[in-house]
């Protein structure tokens, strides 16, 4: 069998993944997600190789999880966050990433305030570039370890796919990334999809995506397997989008009522960081049916196979 | 006028949309003026100057309604007389100079210095109309110096943004009709809409994630701006349109859009996404609203401008929200658009309507009396679209690296030949 190989030499988004590529890096988080289950959480397969991450925005999950990811993979980081860096002295992102590019990183991870600014930043790298959040365009690595929990939960292999599975996205799909990612890597895998929130928060073209657009929640979350409730980015939201937000609650949140009236197997999702009485209840947070944790869990080891299957892809290329 | 020609140029065809005509013919022009045009091989002169046209195509120069000026204020970026080069070297011989200088256009004084100032960087060159502003120091608070502007050659008031007041709108413009001024140029996009935006809402600025402003801000605008100018009798002119939407049929404001907005829509942001040389403003529309706004053009009721607005690298290397807005226009804009439009098309579209629109009626025609005004383009010659062609060091623009479909290869402006290209 010929080694497997992603079509891609970066992961900006999931648009341009294939279903085979999904495929892959799920398969390939599966055996790195045993790993972390060993006492011995490392492999060395990124020893000696350098992954610089670079946060023009403020994360600590996501910063966390890849540097954990990378940590496990033997490789070294070299980390990067906006405050206190050259960029409030008003240094452009093409400077600093040329920079940091003088400093010979393999594999380049960045979360930026700015939607497409990775494609500013391959300008200036050579190396392979991973999105973990841009703007309000895409944070691929959050819908792929999303799927992987869903899968794993659903006793399901990355091959089965998700097929006959209703997942419903609820929140403000307008400004969020992972609902971006989500509405193309959820359908790509088989699942149906509904997205939901007011119609301020429900953006046009919606159909691109091959998902269902309502803004009446319990249509939206009748016999889901999964719902996956989205923060409401206050610092996002300009203007009027939103009533109060006992307002949104009553009318669009996960409240113990709508969780009660979910199948007896659904799920119930969130990126995090969660407003608790806001977009879910409080006790619904925190219900066994709630993967949240299991979410940031998978994170580390989804994250470590982007890392290493571009790696792969890169040494290859190298080796050409 | 003088009676006999010194300049004559012959055998071209010659394509006036004001007279309809479209036959090869010799132009005569006598010191500032034509002359005469007269059948091909019509004696010339003795002394006269002859300017071969042969295979050529001769039409009225260029009237371009909207350039953004980087001088002063911004020399670095582009020079006066780098930009009235760029305008000879693209047909242009009349050009608005718009307001948003640093400092802004905002008193008699202003006025001189950009006219004096234009005549210093290119003695002969494009015929420099200057813009005011609407408002002092394009703030929209309070009413400029209309008059002081108007008595010192201003014909033209424009804020080159949205005056969101309306009743600061209204009386501005009555204040404009009393102090003489030809036209009040708008913006016409409501501000609230439009605030942030640098996409147009779209199935594709959901795609990338681009904060965006919808085609409905457009026409609600220019619904606001054409009930005030019917209340207040002021000529109001909405440069930059990019919905037909927008634009009047009947009566009410003159509108026009650039090339960019002709040549370009999101399937060109779809192809090659966040690429900051497609950040314009207004941004590009979905490909039928081009379309609808083509189609208008070739039927002469919207007027193109090169919407010259040169962005350095400087400040158009960044992340696409954050890149400045605007591509270099004014020497690539005929070129360009030779394949969208037909030379009477152009005629109409860059020449006879925005002349009309600025009320000088001594140009956008070839005719006997117009001012000899005139550009010489090889139909046949194409260019690459680089540094050089832009003539602008500041030279960000859509059309980088693709081929013209014309090249001018003279201009006259007043009588003399202001620029001149050999065919290679």
């Amino acid at each position: 069998m010929s080694e497997r190989v992603l079509s891609v030499r970066h992961v900006l988004g999931i648009d341009g993944l294939t279903r085979a590529d999904a495929e892959l890096i799920l398969e390939t988080a599966r055996s790195f997600h045993e790993v972390n289950t060993r006492a011995l959480k490392k492999v060395p397969v990124l020893r000696g190789r350098t992954v610089a991450l670079l946060f023009f925005e403020n994360s600590t999950r996501t910063r966390l999880s890849f540097e954990l990811a990378a940590k496990r993979l033997s490789a070294d980081t070299l980390s990067f966050s906006a405050s206190g860096s050259s960029v409030q002295k008003g240094e452009t992102l093409i400077d600093t990433a040329r920079n940091i590019e003088a400093m010979g990183p393999d594999l380049v991870v960045m979360r930026h305030e700015q939607s497409g600014s990775h494609h500013l930043l391959l300008r200036a790298m050579s190396g392979a570039v991973v999105n973990a959040g841009d703007g309000q365009h895409e944070h691929p690595t959050q819908a792929l370890l999303d799927a992987f929990t869903l899968l794993e939960r659903f006793g399901r292999t990355p091959k089965d796919g998700l097929v006959g599975k209703t997942i419903a996205i609820v929140g403000d799909i307008a400004h969020s990334r992972v609902a971006r990612s989500n509405m193309l890597l959820l359908p790509l895998l088989g699942a149906k999809v509904r997205v939901c929130g007011p119609r301020t928060m429900l953006p046009l073209g919606l159909e691109q995506y091959g998902v269902e657009a309502t803004d009446d929640v319990d249509a939206a979350l009748a016999g889901v397997d999964a719902v996956m409730t989205l923060r409401i980015q206050k610092e996002r939201i300009s203007g009027a989008r939103m009533a109060s937000d006992r307002d949104y609650f009553h009318r669009f949140g996960l409240t113990k009522e709508r969780f009660a009236g979910l199948p007896e197997h659904a799920l119930v999702m969130h990126p995090g960081p969660i407003n608790r009485g806001v977009e879910i209840d409080h006790d619904v947070a925190d219900h066994p049916r709630a993967v949240i944790l299991e979410q940031a869990e998978n994170g580390v080891a989804v994250r470590m196979a982007v890392l290493y299957l571009l790696a792969v892809v890169h040494a290859k290329a190298e080796r050409a | 006028m003088s009676a006999v020609a010194d300049l004559v140029i012959s055998g071209g065809r010659v394509v006036c949309a004001v007279t309809g005509t479209d036959r090869v013919a010799d132009v005569h022009v006598a010191g500032e003026h034509v002359l005469g045009v007269h059948p091909p091989g019509t004696p010339i002169p003795d002394g006269a100057r002859e300017l071969d046209a042969r295979a050529r195509v001769v039409l009225p120069g260029l009237v371009d309604l909207a350039v953004h000026l980087r001088a002063p204020g911004r020399e670095d970026d582009e020079t006066l007389d780098v930009t009235l080069a760029a305008a000879l070297a693209g047909g242009v011989t009349t050009l608005v100079a718009l307001s948003d200088t640093l400092p802004a256009v905002d008193g008699a004084d202003d006025v001189q210095q950009r006219l004096a100032a234009a005549r210093d960087a290119v003695p002969h060159g494009p015929d420099v109309v200057v813009a005011g502003c609407l408002t002092r120091r394009r703030e929209g608070l309070e009413i400029a110096d209309h008059a002081d502007m108007t008595g010192a050659g201003a014909r033209v008031l424009t804020d080159v943004a949205t005056v969101v007041d309306t009743e600061v709108l209204r009386r501005a413009l009555e204040y404009a009709k009393s102090a003489g001024a030809r036209v009040v140029m708008l913006d016409p996009v409501d501000a609230a809409l439009g605030k942030g935006a640098v996409a147009t809402e779209s199935p594709l600025s959901t795609r990338l994630g681009l904060r965006a402003v919808p085609l409905a801000a457009q026409s609600i605008g220019a619904a606001r701006d054409r009930a005030l100018s019917t209340l207040t009798g002021m000529a109001v002119h909405h440069h930059a349109v990019t919905t037909a939407a927008a634009v009047s049929q009947a009566g009410g404001p003159t509108a026009s859009t650039t090339m960019w907005h002709l040549l370009f829509d999101e399937e060109s942001l779809r192809e090659r996404p966040y690429d900051t040389a497609l950040r314009l403003w207004p941004p590009l529309a979905p490909a039928a609203e081009r379309k609808a706004l083509l189609d208008l053009v070739r039927r002469g009721v919207v007027a193109v401008s090169s919407g010259h607005r040169p962005v350095p690298n400087r400040t158009k290397d960044l992340e696409f929200s954050l890149a400045e807005p605007g591509a270099t226009g004014l020497a690539l804009a005929l070129p360009l658009l030779w394949s969208a439009l037909s030379p009477i098309e152009i005629a109409k579209a860059m020449s006879a309507l925005p002349a009309a629109i600025l009320g000088l009626a001594d140009r956008g025609r070839v005719e006997p009396g117009a001012r000899a005004d005139i550009v010489v383009v090889d139909p046949t010659a194409t260019d690459l679209v680089d540094e050089a062609l832009a003539v602008s060091r500041s030279w960000a623009n859509p059309a980088k690296g693709m081929r013209t479909s014309a090249r001018v290869v003279a201009t006259i402006a007043a009588g003399r030949i202001a620029y001149q290209r050999g065919t290679s």
